[in-house]
């Protein structure tokens, strides 16, 4: 084992690694199995010494811990509940006593220790604070011994009475007020819209502005000359809603769909967590996403869903019939759902057959194969790079790619949100180390949502914006054939464009 | 042991499981905090991990290796944590978890030879070790000091502390396997 990697291997278990330490560390664990072995002995020998030296090594505490625990789950069907370690304990004694410098033991607080020496009678509680701080006192019993003795003033019952009546008091006000009055979340706030975007809320017809919050029931309309990008779901999802498009939220605050009545909009969806459930719905079709990028066009006699990432269900809304689709492919629903391949657009690739699909069963659709891959052993390489409108999340079709020696005008754009999204053979590869103008970005792109490999990066397909300065810049990219900038290097592309602000830009 | 410890548990006598605790605690704790460096997340997967054999207990297979069972809850509960940090965590974070995904059949085969005597024999390994090997074992182990904090009491650079450490280890390890040093 080499100094570089033995101060690594000390500094894994101390846990003080930086990253051009553990990258060095990781390359050499899978590049040499003799040092995974070392490595795997010297942490076999660190945990050994660690529990048998380290603090509690024959694990008393460990079994109070762990036996209190228990004992306290009994009452809730033997579920143990977990106990707070001394971490934790001491990171709430530290807040509190940020908070609290000193503090009078009250009657309660000593009730408290009361009952925690009588274990046998105590009743089953939920975990309150006055529990957790009983649990505290009992890991640490510094804390008891030095309180006060349980002396009761006179005057203490009554005020503590009278305190206690408000607080219940306060309680219940604020308990109804969360039941009964409180208006539950919105469904939806507008990020941005244009002047043609009315809000239809019960009769009334309100003009849409910026981080307006539409709530249940509302219905927002896009007008001829309109636009509006709108998130759902307090930011889980967004809509961007081109002109001559109504949306209708629904009237149950607790409901989770939204319903594209007419027009066209683009919808990303970051993924949701197990369970949850958000739909997309047309007069044709339901739309279930889990974590997305989509269009949907609502047409007179059908509804178009272009799937640009992920999976949704789709279901057709006048037979209930359903359907997977998946990234690439294209679906018109009306009488029937036909999917098509977006990429050879060729004949239907599959077609929804009413006769024979069952409900509730999707059948498994037969995606034609992807590009195909590159001889194996290929170098990976990267061809262009792209221009990202990342407001909308799609590439902006006068730099798709962007040319060597482009000249970039701000003020001619759609957005000044943008991005530059790397275009690789294979399109997917281990990571893509970014550099504009010279200097390395900080972060290591690995396309952790498919084959997106951008300079100012992306979460799961929601680019990140940035916006260029004015002036030349020189952008490249590297591929590399594993994660974290390890494994073979591939064909690096580098390429200039220029920069400018000017609504009437010089002609060429 | 285990068989009629499980026997006493499951038959009602909950303060069974504390003896379970306290016999195969130090196994389990060794096992996590060969893979964590954070003493505290140590101790509250050690928990999690009793706490999941405490409600699993019904489902022990009679004569079963006792210490061989609970790693496997600990490698569970581990690699769950591994997965949360490569998809959540930072670069450094994804890094280690990666390393330590790496490293762990490695590892698990090193500690499926430890036995009850184990701990036994790595102290008296210890005391075989030199006295400034075994000084610096102890400040880090016993005082918990940092290597930088070690090396500037020893008038050593932290890059000669982490070689002594490397090597009492080293030496400990044959030691243990009955080789001579």
């Amino acid at each position: 084992m080499r100094q570089e990697e033995l101060q690594a291997t000390q500094l894994l278990l101390d846990g003080t690694l930086s990253v051009r330490s553990a990258r060095a560390l990781l390359r050499g664990v899978r590049g040499d199995p003799e040092l995974t072995d070392e490595l795997a002995a010297q942490q076999h020998l660190h945990g050994l010494l660690e529990a048998a030296f380290g603090p509690d090594p024959d694990c008393t505490r460990l079994a109070r811990l762990v036996q209190t625990a228990i004992e306290q789950g009994r009452s809730r069907g033997d579920r143990p509940v977990k106990m707070r370690t001394e971490r934790r304990v001491s990171r709430n004694l530290k807040t509190r006593s940020q908070q609290r410098p000193v503090k009078v033991k009250t009657r309660s607080h000593l009730r408290n220790m009361e009952t925690q020496m009588l274990p046998a009678q105590r009743p089953a509680k939920y975990k309150t604070h006055a529990r957790l701080r009983n649990m505290e006192t009992q890991m640490l019993p510094a804390v008891p011994a030095a309180l006060p003795p349980a002396r009761r003033p006179a005057f203490l019952p009554k005020k503590l009475g009278l305190a206690a009546g408000i607080l219940v008091a306060l309680g219940a006000v604020y308990f109804a007020h969360q039941k009964f009055f409180q208006r539950p979340a919105p469904p939806a706030e507008i990020l941005a819209t244009s002047t043609d975007v009315t809000v239809c809320r019960g009769t009334a017809v309100l003009p849409a502005g910026t981080r307006m919050l539409l709530r249940a029931g509302d219905r927002l309309k896009i007008g001829p000359a309109g636009t509006a990008e709108i998130a759902l779901c307090q930011g889980a999802a967004h809509m961007t809603l081109s002109a001559n498009t109504a949306v209708r939220f629904p009237a149950a605050a607790d409901a989770f769909w939204v319903e594209i009545t007419r027009g066209a909009s683009h919808v990303s969806v970051l993924p949701q967590p197990p369970g949850s459930k958000l739909a997309f719905i047309s007069p044709h079709a339901e739309v279930w996403v889990y974590g997305t990028r989509f269009d949907l066009t609502v047409e007179q006699d059908q509804t178009r869903v272009s799937m640009q990432e992920g999976e949704v269900t789709l279901k057709n809304r006048r037979n209930g019939r359903q359907l997977p689709l998946r990234a690439g492919y294209d679906a018109i629903v009306g009488a029937t759902i036909t999917i098509e391949n977006r990429a050879s657009r060729k004949a239907p690739a599959l077609r929804e057959r009413p006769e024979r699909a069952a409900p509730h069963a999707p059948p498994a659709p037969q995606h034609a194969q992807p590009a195909p891959a590159p001889p194996p052993g290929a170098r990976p390489r990267v061809e262009s790079f792209t221009l990202i409108d990342a407001l909308r999340d799609r590439p902006i079709p006068e730099f798709d790619p962007i040319p060597d020696g482009a000249t970039i005008n701000l003020a001619a754009l759609p957005t000044r949100s943008l991005n530059i999204r790397a275009n690789l053979r294979p399109k997917r590869v281990g990571s893509v180390r970014f550099s504009l103008d010279g200097q390395q970005m900080r972060r290591l792109e690995e396309g952790t949502a498919g084959s997106i490999y951008s300079l100012a990066g992306d979460m799961h397909g929601d680019y990140h914006s940035w916006q260029p300065e004015v002036g030349w810049h020189v952008v490249a990219a590297t591929p590399y054939t594993e994660d974290f900038g390890m494994g073979e290097a591939g064909d690096p592309l580098r390429i200039r464009f220029r920069v400018i602000d000017e609504a009437d830009p010089p002609s060429p | 042991m285990s068989d009629e410890l499980v026997e006493r548990v499951l038959g009602g006598e909950k303060e069974a499981f504390r003896e379970i605790v306290l016999a195969y605690g130090p196994a389990v704790r060794a096992f996590l905090a060969a893979h964590l460096s954070d003493r505290h997340m140590v101790d509250d997967m050690a928990q999690e991990t009793f706490f999941a054999a405490y409600a699993n207990l019904r489902k022990w297979r009679w004569g079963a290796d006792m210490t061989a069972w609970l790693r496997g809850i600990a490698r569970n509960k581990l690699n769950a944590y591994l997965r949360r940090h490569y998809t959540y965590g930072n670069v450094l974070e994804r890094l280690q978890a990666s390393v330590l995904q790496t490293v762990q059949p490695h590892l698990a085969q090193a500690f499926e030879w430890d036995d009850a005597e184990t701990f036994a024999q790595l102290k008296a390994c210890l005391e075989k070790l030199p006295d400034r090997l075994r000084n610096v074992v102890e400040a880090r182990y016993t005082d918990r000091l940092k290597v930088m904090d070690i090396g500037a009491s020893l008038g050593k650079s932290p890059n000669a502390v982490s070689s002594l450490l490397f090597r009492a280890r080293k030496r400990l390890q044959m030691c243990m396997e009955g080789e001579e040093y």
